[in-house]
């Protein structure tokens, strides 16, 4: 079922690696794509597995990081191209889909998508009020309201003249 | 358009290829995470090895929550401004203290950021994000948030007691970081403060790198980590003040002297763990030192001092050292190292003896000095304040205190060797007699004389022989000596033409005969007068005092005057014109006094002060009311007359006026 790397004759004999999601399914990754994560490329050193487990993150994460991991691994591709790549490939994501994707750049120390999807996350938070975050984040709020008060007084100037949206 | 879209079920996933033919129509990528599901039908396997297993619940979605610090320190980096950050540090504790770790130069700015992350190569750097190389030109582009910082001023914050805590300097650190930074900031522990550790100090020294002062009291809980901290991350630091930090030793010290070349004054008190190590650093180090404080450090001794003069004697203008354990040794040193010493001051050195000070006047090196003041010094001698005396030929402001051992001829002599010398005071030196009070007057320049609490000072049955006038007096203080009488008073008065202010507060042996040759024998105008606590003068002082010098007098005081009564207030109205503090509190005025008074139409009277004179009625108010058009401060406190409803009726009227009551 699982095929190799399409990517003409020369590459087709390359080695391929199968990461498995938290979901159980398999997905089938050329070797020069897995090892721009740093944890794949550990793992691809030190053993002679091609199967690799990984047991918090999803299929639909995993398929995300694997699409961007090929992209940059195809060496036909010019730097701006795999740059306007990056930008389409968060723009229009769920916070919630974001926020799984960078918890996986963490797992697999791809530090490029981690900067690029961080980014992206800074941008949503931009003008949210504290509450959306708390509630996307799925945050306790751990402050006293004394506390909390005080903290914002400090920071007045932060909440003057903004607009923040709830959703 | 490309494989992805056109993807069933039945074929298989070919990442890449064709995919990358229109990479410009690269939406499939965005819509394969909505439909990747649908791709990849579940192959089960049989499965040969793990090993990489996150442990957990597999099939559970994992709760943002534990988005580890280092995702959460990446988004944070990209908040686009300082805004941002600080409303997210209102999101949770460990969120504030998470930015609060973020330095300034670990900020990512908008318009840099995606150009300069490092691509990614098939050797990806071996990523520990905390520490990755810094991005070029980033710290460059920050100026742009500091659009609020003043050139000349800068953000201060004071925390108090309970306040002070780390939660609240890492709010303050993440606050000030995007608006120019921190530039000065203070901690007053007491008993209530317990949350305040180094941890504190460390987010202030990452968000607050432009600091320039930092001012630590009573905190048992702050110790070196958080000091060297500090040293790491302020550099611009000037000022440094601890105060009763005994977890600060010479660790966290030096680790200041060493980062923080800027640092122009040092005051330590209380700190007893800090020693001789760190005044060495301080004076290697620290070219532009100034000024060092140093209060009750039991650590520190000789060997501080000697390594601090001889490394810095030059720069420092400013010096202050009590209650140390020091010994004749660091006034030598004193003596011949402190060349730029401008401003001195010594007290409680108990183990300095009468040759440490001597040797201090001979070392020479004191040439700049202009102020001096020594305090409960047990070595102080004649032998030394002579000394003193020729090795400081600058020296105009000299001031002892509680030093048992000075006599007449120590100060006579010191004050005929001090050639510019302007002013002196002598507080609580009790062999002190008259004839040193007249001695010290032949110096032809000093200015002002001040003798306070000196109760060896008595009135002399014979005439002293008037040789000489003192003609460059301005400035008479005679504070709280009971032995001084009227024949003491006049001979001064006679001696001093050329008085304008004079200060006799708490003379209780002196009458008006003692008062009026001092008064009427002054050539040139008086301008303030305090006559506070003594009790025996009557009307006719201040009777003669507003005839002679009504044109200038500025400024009188005869609090507590019981015998002054309205008779001197309409001696006042009368001939005052340009005064403006007037302090009549427990005197024997009535209405009829205030009324004359407010009737002065020369008067500009700016501070009154009434205080505790019972025949005081409601009758004045409207008077006060007048007078009230041009005071800044009225004092009625303790007038029984006036009542609560009085009082209050007072403030609203005299509004711009400060009401004590």
């Amino acid at each position: 079922m699982v095929t190799t790397d399409e990517k003409g004759p020369l590459t087709a004999k390359k080695k391929s690696v199968i990461i498995r999601s938290c979901d159980g399914d398999e997905f089938l990754v050329s070797e020069s794509a897995a090892v721009l994560s740093t944890s794949l490329k550990k793992i691809l050193e030190e053993k002679e597995d091609r199967l690799i487990h990984l047991s918090d993150i999803d299929n639909k994460t995993l398929a995300m990081v694997i699409a961007y991991l090929s992209t940059h691994a195809d060496d036909g591709l010019s730097d701006d191209l795999k740059r306007s790549f990056d930008q389409e490939f968060v723009s229009g994501k769920e916070f919630d889909v974001l926020k799984y994707l960078v918890l996986a750049t963490d797992t697999l120390q791809v530090t490029c998508l981690c900067y690029t999807v961080a980014k992206k996350m800074a941008d949503i938070m931009k003008n949210k009020l504290v509450e959306w975050v708390r509630r996307e984040f799925d945050i306790q709020n751990d402050y006293t309201p004394e506390a909390e008060a005080e903290i914002r007084r400090l920071d007045a100037w932060a909440w003057d003249d903004r607009q923040l949206e709830d959703d | 358009m490309s494989k992805v879209l056109d993807f069933s079920g039945d074929n298989d996933f070919c990442p890449g290829g064709s995919l990358y033919q229109k990479p410009k129509e690269s939406s499939p990528f965005l819509s394969l995470g909505r439909h990747v599901d649908v791709y990849f039908p579940p192959r089960k396997r049989s499965r040969i090895s793990a090993p990489f297993v996150v442990s957990g619940e597999p099939k559970q979605q994992p709760s943002i929550e534990i988005l580890p610090d280092e995702c959460l320190f990446e988004i944070f980096r990209r908040l686009p401004g300082g805004q941002e950050r600080s409303a997210c540090a209102c999101v949770s504790k460990r969120w504030l203290m998470l930015l609060s770790s973020i330095c300034k130069e670990e900020i990512c700015t908008t318009t840099t950021t995606q150009f300069l992350e490092p691509e990614i190569k098939s050797d990806a750097p071996k990523a520990d994000k905390s520490i990755e190389p810094k991005e070029k030109g980033e710290s460059d582009d920050l100026n742009e948030e500091c659009l609020e910082n003043d050139s000349h001023g800068y953000l201060s914050r004071c925390l108090e007691g309970k306040k002070a805590t780390d939660v609240r300097l890492a709010a303050i650190s993440v606050g000030t970081a995007s608006r120019g930074g921190l530039g000065k900031l203070s901690i007053r522990g007491n008993s209530s403060t317990r949350k305040l550790t180094n941890l504190g100090l460390k987010a202030v020294s990452r968000g607050c790198p432009s600091l320039k002062v930092l001012s630590l009291w009573n905190l048992s809980s702050v110790g070196d980590e958080g000091l060297s901290a500090i040293a790491t991350g302020c550099h611009s630091l000037e000022k440094l003040d601890l105060s009763h930090c005994p977890a600060v030793t010479d660790k966290g010290l030096m680790a200041i002297a060493m980062n923080c070349p800027n640092l122009t004054s040092v005051t330590l008190e209380s700190c007893s763990n800090i020693g001789n190590e760190s005044l060495k650093a301080l004076g290697v180090n620290c070219r532009n030192l100034k000024c060092v404080t140093l209060k009750n450090c039991p650590l520190v001794g000789d060997q501080g001092i000697a390594g601090l003069f001889t490394s810095a004697g030059h720069v420092l203008t400013k010096a202050n050292f009590q209650s140390l354990n020091v010994s004749d040794v660091s006034l030598a040193v004193i003596g011949h190292y402190g060349t730029s010493m401008v401003d001195l001051a010594l007290g409680d050195l108990q183990n300095v003896n009468e040759r440490g000070f001597w040797v201090m006047g001979k070392g020479h090196g004191l040439q700049k000095l202009k102020s001096l003041l020594i305090t409960s010094c047990q070595g102080v001698s004649d032998m030394g304040l002579e000394a003193i005396g020729q090795g400081c030929p600058d020296l105009k402001m000299f001031v002892v205190r509680k030093c048992p051992l000075v006599s007449d001829n120590g100060v006579v002599s010191f004050a005929k060797a001090a050639v510019s010398l302007e002013s002196l005071k002598l507080e609580e030196i009790h062999r002190i007699t008259q004839f040193g009070g007249f001695g010290i007057l032949n110096n032809g320049k000093l200015k002002a004389l001040a003798l306070a609490n000196c109760l060896g000072i008595r009135d002399v049955a014979f005439g002293f022989p008037l040789t000489s006038f003192c003609y460059s007096l301005r400035s008479l203080t005679i504070r709280n000596c009971p032995g001084i009488g009227n024949t003491g008073l006049g001979m001064l008065g006679k001696l001093c033409p050329k008085l304008t202010h004079v200060d006799l507060t708490g003379l209780q042996g002196i009458t008006d005969s003692g008062i009026l040759p001092l008064v009427q024998r002054t050539e040139a105008g008086l301008a303030k007068v305090n006559l506070s606590g003594c009790v025996n003068l009557k009307d006719n002082v201040v009777a003669e005092i507003t005839k002679f010098h009504g044109e200038t007098l500025e400024v009188l005081n005869l609090d507590g005057c019981k015998y002054i009564t309205d008779v001197s207030l309409m001696a006042i109205a009368r001939n005052c014109s340009v005064l403006s503090e007037l302090d009549v509190s427990q005197c024997g005025i009535s209405d009829y006094g205030i009324a004359v008074l407010a009737g002065a139409e020369q008067l500009n009277l700016q501070i009154l002060s009434l205080a505790g004179c019972s025949l005081v009625s409601e009758k004045s108010l409207p008077f006060l009311g007048k007078l009230g058009k041009t005071l800044f401060g009225l004092n009625i406190q303790h007038c029984s007359g006036i009542s609560c409803g009085a009082v209050n009726l007072l403030v609203e009227h005299l509004w711009r006026c400060d009401i004590l009551s």
